[in-house]
């Protein structure tokens, strides 16, 4: 059922099309059926071949041909001059006195050339008819809305709207683009006056959408409808000539569109080709061309909250940019005041997340422009400048970042740990760009250790606007300074000997030996019980053993060594440690001196 | 005779220490070194007015480990006595078990705490007396690397025997020298040793005296990690 009814809807829609295109062609160029046959029967007369016009011309003045009073006229006159011509003299009053019944005052003087006895044979058929030759003129006013509607009376085009007449049936017929035409046969009678009000009905707007890149401003034949993107865009439905000119463009784009009543027409205006979008807008950008506005805010809506989107902030604030186009074009296509707020709040978008955002001058028309430019000046955007890599020196120092608010604000800069903990903080009215220098020393005058640590930054504006916090890590180091090496250790050749193997060990080893030998022969006497051993010596072991321990101790004499110092070798030997020493120290001095005033490197991130 | 013992002792010892060179410190890892010994004893005891002598050849092993200044000795021994096959002097089973720690506050000097058991074993009666005492103990270098000359004197304050005996005195006294040959791990020791025992009575038998002497020579090993 509904596609039937959908069926005869378009078939309806076709049809009116039809009547519109041909009744504009009709209007303009005076061509129908009727008029082709009588054309072409004049050139015949014109040529002195009566029979083939006559022919013609019976053909124009069937009624299934449905021929125009003035039509009609003519064609009795010509078929008169045919029957002229033919030496017909009684066909031809006949075919005059039709003609005199349609409109008594016409007049054939204008065709005298086409036959010597035409118009004599009229005025006596006028005469012999009683008809009176200049009957008086009637008023036609035709009051239409609206107002710029055109208006042609038996074929000719009205600029005015009141005109006397001839008495008779006028045919009528008012159009105008977006209405449905109106066509009437309107009789006047011989100095009447007839005002006829004709309110054309109105159709149902077309809606129009036209992308470009480069933008382009669109004209429907010669009106300007607005610039690119051009989203569902109400205008009267009809047939147009579309133009789309750029000022990227040398040459504009023109296209013939039929916009249906009711219906939507996109046009993609193939022109230079964009430049690759990068991957997280890519899909976006497309949606965008194809006009597919909500699908296209859905995915640029993605890019600008994804934090982790590749590109940075200017991705996002591309992607923030161009949904506020979709959003403002949505808009004015749907005179929706709520998709013009979240136009203004994404170009809002756009600058909060960059400041210095610029798109590409053939993305973004006058009108949008504007709209951001209002954006831009109502955010309140910082721009942080800090420089990437920085050595300063331990003492003395200071680390300067560069502040730009978009607008008078009061800016407040704050260094911290990478842990929270704030080590600087100081705020600043700040109308252009303020610097912001950090004496590095921390409270007790000590160097910030190592590490990360981040500098945010955020204002605020007399009215209440709060800055997004803009924050930049980065990292302290202390700098790497070319160090000493230590003295080597002096070579065992830069050493004397300190003492000297002598032969012979000493003496004492020899008086040991013999002690101890004595001592064998004594251990049983110093030990033993006298009772016991009284007149008893001492056992053949004890010589045994004591000999043992003397002859020993004799050999180790001969054969053993000792050793004897040398103050002098060990007076140079103390000396060649010494001024190693002092040399170890003083690299070990000069290093800690230059560890110590290394100085402090920043090295900060590349802004997200 | 204590007073004159103690006299050439102490003689002895001053003679070494003016006269001798101490031996080289003993440094890095633990010394350890394992030793097997070999008695020729002579022991001669005097019982109820009669002098008896026997005589026999002892073998057993030592063992000694030393870290830094500390030093463990660990000894044992068995061997006979033969006596002249009387009743009264019967021949004797001998065992020796020692164990022993030092210290050397100098390298020269060691002092330390002995405990030893005795073991000595006749048809008639067994007798195991156990030692408990300290050491002094000298060594000098001998010139030679390796060659040193020792000294070690025991004395034993308190005891305990089986039966119903008891010890008045015990103590013991051991010279000799040593030889540690730089480039081989075996070390050789000669000494002469004695030891006396003096036993006081009981209400089973009267006083009892003992002394042993005996020429040691010992072959070993040393191991060093």
């Amino acid at each position: 059922m509904r596609e039937r009814c959908g069926r005869a809807h378009a078939a309806a829609l076709v049809l009116w099309l039809g009547l519109t295109l041909a009744s504009t062609a009709v209007a303009g160029a005076q061509e129908s059926a009727a008029s082709g046959l009588i054309a072409r029967a004049r050139q015949h007369i014109e040529d002195i071949n009566p029979d083939s016009a006559a022919t013609l011309l019976q053909q124009a003045l069937d009624p299934r041909v449905g021929a125009t009073i003035a039509e009609k006229l003519r064609a009795y006159v010509l078929y008169g001059v045919t029957e002229l011509t033919a030496g017909r003299a009684d066909g031809a009053r006949r075919a005059f006195r039709e003609a005199l019944a349609l409109d008594p005052t016409l007049r054939v003087d204008s065709l005298a050339e086409l036959h010597e006895s035409l118009v004599s044979t009229f005025e006596q058929e006028r005469t012999a008819l009683g008809a009176t030759a200049r009957p008086v003129p009637g008023v036609l006013e035709l009051r239409v809305l609206p107002a710029g509607a055109r208006v042609a009376v038996n074929g000719v085009v009205w600029g005015d709207r009141r005109r006397e007449v001839p008495p008779g049936i006028h045919r009528v017929e008012v159009t105008a683009r977006g209405y449905l035409p109106y066509t009437d046969s309107i009789k006047v009678g011989p100095g009447a006056t007839l005002v006829r009000d004709i309110a054309l009905v109105r159709l149902e707007d077309a809606r129009l959408s036209v992308a470009s890149v480069p933008w382009g401003i669109v004209y429907l034949d010669s009106e300007r409808i607005g610039e690119t993107p051009l989203f569902e865009q109400k205008v009267p439905a009809g047939a147009y000539t579309l133009r789309v000119e750029s000022p990227s463009r040398a040459q504009p784009f023109v296209q013939m569109v039929a916009l249906v009543p009711g219906q939507a027409t996109s046009v993609a205006v193939p022109g230079a080709p964009a430049s690759p979008s990068p991957p997280p807008l890519a899909r976006a950008d497309s949606l965008f061309r194809a006009l597919d506005f909500d699908s296209a805010v859905a995915a640029y809506r993605r890019v600008v909250w994804d934090s982790a989107a590749a590109g940075g902030a200017a991705l996002r604030a591309a992607a923030a940019t161009r949904a506020a186009m979709a959003f403002g074009a949505m808009a004015a296509g749907r005179k929706d005041a709520a998709l013009a707020d979240s136009a203004r709040a994404y170009f809002g978008v756009a600058f909060r997340t960059e400041p210095r955002y610029e798109p590409d001058s053939g993305e973004i028309g006058p009108e949008m422009r504007s709209a951001m430019e209002a954006a831009r000046a109502r955010v309140l955007g910082l721009v942080v400048e800090a420089p990437p890599d920085t050595l300063l020196p331990a003492t003395g120092g200071r680390l300067v970042v560069a502040v730009r608010p978009t607008h008078q604000a009061t800016v407040e800069f704050r260094i911290a740990r990478e842990d929270g903990e704030t080590l600087w903080t100081e705020a600043r009215d700040a109308a252009g760009e303020t610097r912001f220098e950090w004496d590095y020393h921390l409270s007790d005058g000590a160097l910030p250790a190592p590490g990360r640590y981040a500098a945010s930054v955020t204002a605020r504006d007399a009215q209440g606007e709060v800055s997004p916090v803009v924050e930049r890590l980065f990292s302290v180091q202390r700098e790497v300074v070319d160090t000493l090496p230590h003295p080597p250790a002096p070579p065992a050749t830069d050493f004397l000997p300190e003492t000297v193997r002598v032969p012979r060990a000493g003496p004492g080893v020899l008086l040991a030996g013999v002690a101890i030998g004595a001592g064998t022969l004594m251990l049983e006497g110093a030990l033993g019980n006298s009772s016991l051993n009284s007149g008893r010596s001492s056992g053949t072991g004890s010589y045994l053993v004591a000999g043992s321990v003397t002859v020993a101790a004799v050999i180790g004499f001969l054969a053993g060594h000792r050793t004897r110092g040398v103050p002098g070798n060990v007076l140079h030997n103390a000396q060649v440690r010494a001024q190693y020493q002092l040399d170890r120290d003083a690299t070990i001095a000069e290093n800690a001196r230059r560890r110590q005033n290394a100085g402090v490197r920043f090295r900060f991130d590349e802004a997200p | 005779m204590r007073s004159r013992a103690l006299a050439a002792s102490a003689l002895f010892a001053a003679a070494l220490l003016a006269v001798g060179s101490p031996c080289p410190a003993q440094t890095g890892g633990p010394r350890l070194s394992a030793a097997a010994v070999a008695y020729r004893a002579e022991q001669r005891m005097r019982h109820l007015g009669t002098i008896h002598e026997q005589s026999g050849t002892w073998f057993g092993a030592e063992a000694q480990a030393r870290l830094g200044a500390v030093t463990l000795r660990v000894s044992g021994l068995a061997g006979t006595l033969t006596g002249d096959t009387s009743v009264t002097n019967p021949d004797r089973d001998v065992r020796v078990s020692a164990i022993s720690i030092g210290i050397r506050p100098a390298m020269w000097l060691e002092v330390g705490a002995d405990v030893a058991a005795r073991r000595v074993a006749s048809p008639a009666s067994t007798v195991i007396t156990r030692l408990f005492g300290g050491h002094v103990g000298l060594a000098v270098a001998l010139g030679v690397d390796g060659l040193s000359g020792n000294a070690t004197v025991v004395y034993y304050p308190a005891a305990d025997v089986t039966g119903d005996e008891s010890l008045a005195l015990a103590a013991s006294g051991e010279l000799g020298f040593s030889y540690a040959p730089p480039r081989a791990p075996i070390v050789l020791r000669l000494a002469y040793r004695f030891e006396r025992y003096d036993f006081s009575g009981s209400a089973l038998g009267p006083a009892r005296l003992e002394q042993v002497r005996a020429v040691v020579a010992g072959l070993g090993i040393r191991l060093r990690r």
